[in-house]
């Protein structure tokens, strides 16, 4: 029972893994662009909710609100005033300047407010829980998971039906044709960014409030958003999310065995999932 | 300049025979702490163009290659330890146990590309250090002295390791010219400005991949296994450490990819950086990131791009021109 | 004054000059042809007139206002557009979805979902398939809808017949009269001679990136034509 509870909570984790990949596989699908500070960018938004959690009304938990609202703004801003700039057809200039970018971000973040370990504190709902067939499951992680589905569910549908969507797709699909339409492309790519942006620093406030972090956790972000990707197949949607589930269960089935193995096996699960089925998983099952 | 081509090859011999001259007789004339610091600059050196190697000579680009440098430095203290054999003598070995692990992992990490490509390796560097942090057999997260050198006297040591690290800066200089010009450059010109047409040439675009990947990664293990003979001990925080590639970016994106040249002016310009922004911590790191901004930003072939376009030098004629060079995408004064 | 008026346009790819020292005029509410063999430089001369590249020189006005080197988006909002060749739907957005994205240039004008159904009724039919899975010929009708679905006071085609069954070429050139008849200019880029001075009243053909022979389709022979394409008077 002990075990199956530890599989039961890792896809809770893994819904929020899930979450984490999808603002950089969703870029990635968009603009063909890799946003190598995301995971950073996730810190910074972590940062940001715990210092707007004295402001927030009613409840912790709707610091989301502000911080994505901001992330969007953010990611709008960054995608115009600098990523715009090196479009291309070489990847190269994105991606080095996107690196430096998490350099700044990441030591800026330790000079601001210190190597500390912080999280964001939603009272007692951290410590709530409840009885579900048997399994003792914690109230935070299952409502996280509700709220990375909701969000995954949300998009998947926004892109379908709204006018936006619909120029965001073609866009994905040929940014130069999508011009003779009178589309601006370069507008739609920092609407993507703004996107992914936001739903990176949802990502990042509930991993600040399921754990803790600290301005040098960017680089495991960046690693669990990446291997979720890859994972599911780059830009695959759903497969994003089964990425998600294989790193949390894995992770938490690792921990259970070998307490101080961190990030590892699931580092070496990806790595196996890379030799055996290139196209990540949603490939191996299209086949 | 172009004049100077007809006579170029037998400039270069000369250029690199002076070098070594200058680098064989260094340590009569320098100081053992100055030394030390030369040995540093000249591994850094060569990390970086291992690096430009990878990333403007072969079209991969790697956010990984501190796997290289922990795994060369581990495989030659390892060996020594185990076998009490002279470190100086059994250096190559780094060489070798490095080429043999990116040969090993080309098979699936090739299967990506571009930034993902960039990314595996980073997580297989970190896999390797967190096994290595585990295992008290390789020394776990306090790591492992060099412990043949101890009983060697200082100045030896010393010398010796500045002659490795002399023939590294040479080799990085020199070997990559030799390189970049040899039916092996050309073939990884070709397959990083088109693999298509490569291909339709007559070159297997993988295996020239492969072999530039495993040859750049085993220079960047011999330059690590040199850097922490150095210094006597590695542990694996920090050869292992994601800065490394922060440092090689740095100077390879500031002095201009794709470059001989712009690696030894990005190494001065890091190298200055730390000395006047050394004690401020953060702050420096936050300038060689917001430095490495600005150069895409303004000119993504770096500075020696600018100094080649201002002034029409181009000392060593191998720059292999990448998509890195100076956007001239509109022809409005073309002629 | 022209609709449209190209003046002494180069257009260059690197190193290479593609168009050289091109000028012709389009008025408004005619159908203009330009015709000339593979890499005679139409497609490039097009792809700068609608500003998708920038490697060019000379001058481009449109409507009264200079759009040499204005972006493809907004010369399209101001209402001169391509269906590109090839077609280049957006393959994964349904039929309906691409024409759609034609009306997000924004402009007022004749052309809607219904005008372009009851235009291609076949297309209508399939307005819910995945625009990759169409036919070559109904793709090509969903490329000139989705262009039309802009408004376009000027609509340039590139080689709208390549790969097409002769049928299907009758069909689309039919289609072109209603178009023409709604007021809209048109340009074609054609290999096919016969098909291109059927549906223009002007011509112009291009060899090695120059126009070598210009004048209304009507007075043009047949032996000119075949000699300017050929290039025969350069032997």
């Amino acid at each position: 029972m002990i075990w199956v509870e530890t599989i039961v909570n890792g896809l809770l984790l893994g819904g929020l893994y899930a979450l984490v990949g999808l603002g950089l596989g969703f870029a990635f699908g968009v603009m063909r662009i890799v946003n190598v500070a995301q995971g950073d960018f996730i810190v910074a938004a972590a940062f940001l909710g715990v210092f707007l959690l004295p402001w927030t009304p009613v409840h912790p938990l709707l610091v989301i609100v502000p911080v994505a609202i901001a992330a969007f703004g953010i990611g709008m801003l960054l995608q115009w005033l600098l990523i715009n700039r090196v479009l291309g057809q070489d990847q190269i200039p994105q991606i080095l300047l996107t690196f430096g970018l998490a350099i700044v971000l990441r030591n800026g973040m330790v000079e601001l407010f210190g190597a500390n370990t912080r999280s964001i504190d939603v009272g007692e709902l951290r410590f709530m829980g409840f009885d579900f067939l048997g399994l003792k499951l914690g109230v935070l992680p299952v409502l996280i998971l509700a709220i990375a589905l909701f969000l995954f569910a949300a998009l998947h549908l926004w892109l379908r039906r709204s006018n936006m969507g619909r120029l965001i797709r073609a866009t994905a699909d040929d940014h130069r044709i999508v011009q003779l339409s009178g589309v601006n492309f370069r507008s739609i790519y920092a609407v993507a960014m703004g996107l992914a942006m936001a739903l990176s620093a949802v990502a990042g406030i509930l991993l600040a409030m399921r754990g803790s972090f600290t301005p040098y956790s960017g680089a495991d972000r960046l690693l669990i958003a990446f291997e979720v990707v890859v994972i599911g197949g780059l830009g695959s949607f759903w497969g994003m999310f089964l990425g998600g589930m294989v790193l949390g269960v894995t992770q938490l089935v690792a921990l259970k065995l070998d307490p101080a193995s961190g990030l590892m096996y699931g580092h070496i699960v990806f790595i196996l999932i890379l030799i055996m089925s290139p196209n990540g998983l949603a490939g191996a099952f299209r086949r | 300049m172009k004049g100077l081509a007809p006579i170029r090859p037998t400039l270069v011999a000369a250029a690199a025979v002076l070098c070594t001259g200058l680098m064989i007789a260094t340590p009569w004339f320098v100081p053992e702490g100055n030394l030390r610091l030369m040995i540093e600059i000249f591994a850094v050196f060569a990390f970086a163009q291992g690096w430009n190697f990878l990333a403007g000579y072969v079209g991969i680009m790697s956010f990984g290659q501190q796997l290289f440098i922990g795994l060369g430095a581990y495989s030659l203290f390892l060996a020594s330890n185990w076998t009490g054999l002279n470190p100086f003598l059994i250096l190559p070995l780094s060489f070798v146990f490095s080429a043999a692990f990116a040969a090993a992992i080309t098979p699936f990490v090739f299967r990506l590309r571009d930034a993902y490509l960039a990314i595996s390796i980073w997580v297989i560097a970190e896999v390797v250090r967190l096994f290595i942090s585990q295992r008290d057999a390789l020394g776990s997260v306090s790591g492992l002295p060099l412990v043949a050198t101890r009983e060697m006297a200082r100045s030896v040591v010393a010398t010796s390791t500045f002659y490795y690290a002399g023939a590294l800066a040479i080799v990085s200089v020199f070997g990559l010219y030799y390189v970049s010009v040899s039916r092996l450059g050309l073939a990884l010109a070709a397959v990083r400005d088109n693999e298509g047409t490569a291909s339709a040439i007559g070159i297997n675009v993988w295996w020239t991949r492969f072999f530039g990947f495993v040859l750049g990664s085993g220079f960047t293990g011999l330059a690590g296994a040199v850097y922490y003979m150095s210094v006597f001990h590695v542990e694996p925080g920090g050869a292992f450490d994601p800065n490394w590639m922060v440092v090689m970016l740095f100077i390879v994106i500031i002095g201009g990819v794709g470059t001989i040249e712009g690696p030894i002016i990005g190494t001065a310009v890091y190298f200055l950086f730390r000395a006047w922004f050394a004690g401020t911590g953060n702050l420096y790191l936050m300038l060689l990131g917001a430095a490495a901004v600005l150069v895409m930003l303004i000119s993504p072939s770096g500075i020696w791009g600018i100094v080649k376009s201002r002034l029409g030098i181009d000392l060593l004629g191998a720059r292999r021109a990448s998509g890195l060079d100076a956007p001239t995408k509109k022809a409005r004064t073309a002629s | 004054m022209s609709l449209l008026t190209v003046e002494n346009l180069d257009v260059f790819y690197g190193d290479f000059q593609a168009v050289r020292g091109v000028s012709l005029a389009v008025e408004e509410g005619r159908t203009v042809a330009i015709i000339g063999a593979n890499g005679a430089g139409k497609s490039t001369l097009l792809n700068a007139v609608v500003g998708l590249h920038g490697q060019k020189r000379g001058r481009v006005r449109f409507a009264g206002a200079d759009v040499t080197f204005s972006r493809a988006d907004a010369i399209a909002r101001a209402g001169m557009t391509m269906v590109p060749e090839g077609r280049r739907l957006f393959g994964t957005l349904s039929v309906e979805d691409n024409l759609r994205v034609g009306a997000a240039a924004g402009r007022k004008g004749p052309w809607t979902l219904d005008e372009i159904y009851r235009l291609f009724p076949r297309i209508g039919e399939l307005r819910h398939m995945a625009a990759s899975s169409l036919s070559g010929g109904q793709q090509q009708m969903v490329a000139i809808g989705r262009a039309l679905m802009t408004n376009p006071k000027i609509l340039l085609c590139d080689e709208i017949s390549l790969g097409l069954a002769p049928k299907v070429i009758l069909d689309i050139y039919r289609c072109f009269e209603a178009i023409g008849a709604s007021g809209v200019s048109i340009v074609v880029i054609e290999q096919n001679v016969a098909q291109a001075c059927a549906a223009a009243q002007y011509a112009y053909c291009m060899l090695e990136g120059q126009v070598g022979l210009e004048g209304p389709t009507a007075d043009l022979s047949m032996e000119a034509i075949t000699a300017a394409y050929f290039g025969l008077n350069h032997a």
